[in-house]
């Protein structure tokens, strides 16, 4: 979710920000101060122009001080100390550098903008301005005081009172649009957990889709498809159970939530397994071969989606496919457990099946893509029919549901 | 799925570039400005005014330049626009330089620097931090270059490293200092949004036993009016008659086909008409044309952002959402959704913020209101 910073921070986004391009704006100058003083020092060696670079060290020292934490006391000790620095690097310098001649040099300029510079403190704009004035007025007034003491002209600079300027109007600015920028944001970040709400919800209503279709559905193509007389007794418990799991069962128990734990653990106890028993008394033969034990990953949605879409798969054999074998491969590796389901029946064409059969979309393909895995379908009329299955095992935190910042929703 | 979106402010907090923006037309002018009351009072060093008026005049487009990319109607603002607006001011001082040629004994008055300083502190919302600071170092180093061809011309006796420090410190200060401002404040966002995704994930969960307990009931209603009596009967009578078939398929057809309108339906669809649950309806108003639903591949944001902008429309516009039209067709792996609102040119001013934040997820976008207000805007599908 990338939509924009909440209203409440902000202002504290922004006031970092302000900070942030302060110190860098600071350090640039400090930095260029370091270079022009080292080589004025190393054209004139005749001269004491080192101990003004090692003011602007202790200075840099006191930035990172402010830079690492900003606090009303860190700010005050950096303009406090910073001034003092100020007024000795331009004792130094008003005597040991000729061309400097008042305390409007370009080297002062430089240390008067790191002072500006102090950054913000808090999130209103007297936080951001008033440091930034303080450090204006400490600056022309340290080094105004230095050439006054050495009887030197005093003179304003414009770099520094334009940094100043700059400051004040960013400050002014940002907070002035503050309310515009924010009137919109709560409808937005409503928006987005709509969203992310509707995005489960559309998770739950394809998982009950299939739910529906592997129970009702079948049942009644079942009964449809049964002779008239004595109702079978396979039939009557079949419709009981499925009536109970529909309308009796809370579905927050039935594998249609999200996220439950494994239930399984073992081949035996997995709902593949037990799909594979339920079909195979049904009378198809299933030859289960493969890494068995890697299903014992899987958590309790991906072993549900897994278990229903192989049920599905098999019944398919047993309904279109013409023949009464299937073979189920089952691996393991990477991140995904894989489940192949083989037949060497009359097989189809995908895309030619009518939009009302909803075993291969809903019960299978969607299935497994609500909960974060994929489907793949190898078959051509009178070829037979490989369908490989594939979920994340729970080895990847969250990644048996797909997450909805990233995927598009399966429907 | 779509391309990553840049780290960009424009990109991830639309709303606060949109407010920004202002303040990238006042620091444009503000360089200008710089530019004519340093020009002013150093005209007397100008050997050729005909270049100095050159200078001012390209310094003026490339603001104009940044002012104009800048508009969230154009965005995004992108890395070909930035480098015409570094261009534009990198040659108005070169010009500058040309037109104080022989002239220029102080590098420190030169407004170039300052302008260009400027400029790209004014990219600051909208190209990634690490790409301000490259453009940066890059004019500094064209500065310093041009520094150097000056040498012959300069009075004091300061080194000449001096000089080109003094001439790239403003580049670099006020360029490093909008590079530091994005990444800070996008470090920010990427904290923020870590906390939400995680918070907002944890309260979907909470929501999800209702949901659930919403389905069942929705689902459970339409059985119990025939499947349940059905069965209850069957299994009661212990027997099937060639009637209980018929009535199975019935029963089947009907569950089929409210299944099959509902699979149809797009999430686009439920948003602009959403139909109550548990209705047993299987013809809704079309408002939504997307045979090869192709709005499924959105991905989140653009789903959030396409939600907002219905929200607003309906909410603040007072709109009926039965009065939007959408058209999504796709052609070499883009989706171009056209959203079409009858005679509601009105809603535009409201519309800006979201539309801000649509055009930061949306590859292109754009919204005309002759004579309906009509939004295009697509996007990458697999």
């Amino acid at each position: 979710m990338s939509l924009g910073l909440p209203g409440h921070l902000a202002p504290r986004a922004v006031s970092a920000g302000i900070a942030a391009a302060s110190h860098a704006i600071a350090a640039v100058c400090l930095g260029a101060t370091l270079v022009v003083g080292g080589a004025q020092q190393a054209v004139a060696e005749n001269r004491a122009i080192w101990p003004a670079i090692l003011v602007v060290v202790a200075l840099g020292v006191l930035l990172a001080f402010v830079a690492r934490r900003r606090t009303v006391f860190r700010v005050v000790a950096y303009l406090a100390l910073g001034g003092a620095l100020v007024y000795l690097f331009a004792s130094i310098v008003l005597v040991q550098v000729p061309v400097v001649t008042s305390s409007g040099g370009w080297l002062f300029a430089m240390l008067k903008v790191a002072l500006i510079m102090v950054g913000a403190v808090g999130s209103r704009v007297p936080g951001i301005v008033l440091p930034a004035v303080a450090g204006w007025v400490i600056g022309e007034g340290t080094t105004a005081a230095a050439a006054l003491t050495l009887g030197r002209p005093v003179a304003l600079d414009v770099a520094p009172a334009l940094a100043l300027l700059l400051v004040v109007v960013v400050g002014i600015g940002t907070a002035m649009r503050r309310p515009v920028a924010r009137r919109d944001q709560p409808a937005i970040h409503r928006a987005a957990m709509d969203e992310r709400v509707a995005a489960l919800r559309a998770g739950i209503e394809v998982r009950a889709t299939a739910l529906l279709h592997d129970t009702v559905l079948n049942d009644l193509a079942a009964i449809a498809a049964d002779v008239p007389g004595p109702l079978r007794p396979e039939l009557r418990r079949q419709v009981q159970a499925d009536l109970e799991a529909i309308v009796g069962q809370d579905w927050n128990e039935a594998g249609v939530a999200d996220g439950a734990p494994a239930a399984s653990g073992v081949w035996e106890a997995s709902r593949i397994s037990q799909a594979v028993e339920d079909v195979q008394g049904a009378g198809l033969t299933v030859e289960v071969s493969g890494d068995l034990e890697s299903v014992a990953a899987l958590d309790r949605a991906a072993d549900d989606a897994l278990g229903l879409a192989v049920r599905q798969l098999l019944v398919n054999v047993q309904k279109h496919s013409g023949v009464d074998r299937a073979e189920v491969v089952v691996y393991g590796g990477g991140t995904m457990v894989s489940v192949m389901v083989i037949d060497v029946g009359r097989g189809f064409d995908e895309s030619a099946v009518d939009r009302d059969r909803f075993g291969l979309r809903t019960s299978v393909r969607s299935r497994i893509e609500s909960v974060g895995g994929r489907v793949q379908v190898w078959s051509a009329p009178g070829r037979g029919t490989s369908v490989l299955v594939q979920v994340p095992d729970g080895t990847l935190a969250g990644a048996t549901t797909a997450p909805p910042e990233t995927a598009g929703r399966a429907r | 799925m779509t391309a990553a979106r840049e780290t960009t402010l424009q990109a991830l907090d639309p709303l606060g570039a949109l407010a920004g923006r202002p303040l990238t037309v006042v620091g444009a002018g503000a360089a200008v400005v710089v530019a004519l009351s340093l020009s002013a009072a150093g005209s007397r060093d100008v050997s050729s005014p005909l270049l100095a008026v050159a200078a001012l005049a390209v310094l003026a487009g490339a603001g104009a330049m940044l002012s104009v990319l800048s508009a969230a109607k154009r965005a995004p603002f992108t890395r070909q626009g930035a480098l015409v607006v570094v261009a534009g001011g990198l040659l108005a001082h070169i010009l500058n330089v040309a037109a104080l040629w022989e002239r220029n004994t102080l590098v420190r008055d030169d407004w170039g620097p300052a302008a260009l300083g400027m400029l790209l502190l004014c990219l600051c919302p909208y190209r990634p931090p690490a790409e301000i600071a490259r453009l940066s170092v890059g004019a500094a180093a064209v500065l310093a270059l041009v520094t150097l061809l000056q040498q012959p011309f300069f009075v004091t006796s300061l080194p000449l490293v001096a000089y080109v420090v003094i001439a790239v410190v403003p580049v670099l200060a006020l360029g490093l200092g909008g590079a530091a401002f994005a990444h800070r404040v996008l470090g920010r966002l990427a904290a923020w949004r870590e906390r939400a995704v995680r918070s907002s994930a944890a309260h979907a969960a909470t929501l999800q036993e209702g949901i659930v307990r919403s389905v069942q009931q929705g689902r459970v209603s339409i059985l119990n009016r025939d499947v349940v009596p059905f069965f209850a009967s069957i299994t009661e009578r212990s027997e099937l008659t060639a009637e209980d078939q018929r009535r199975a398929s019935e029963i089947a057809d009907a569950i089929r086909s409210v299944m099959v309108a509902e699979t149809e339906r797009t999430w686009l669809d439920e948003l602009l008409v959403p139909v109550p649950a548990g209705t047993e309806q299987t013809v809704w108003p079309r408002v939504v044309d997307d045979p090869a639903r192709l709005v499924d591949a959105m991905d989140f944001d653009q789903r959030a952002a396409v939600r907002a902008l219905v929200g607003a429309l309906t909410f603040r516009g007072g709109l009926d959402p039965h009065a939007v039209r959408a058209l999504v067709a796709g052609r070499a792996g883009t989706a171009e959704v056209t959203m079409r609102i009858a005679g509601r040119t009105d809603l535009e001013p409201a519309l800006a913020p979201y539309v801000a934040v649509m055009r930061a997820v949306f590859a292109e976008l754009t919204l005309t209101t002759d004579p309906d207000l009509t939004l295009r805007f697509t996007y990458d599908v697999d």
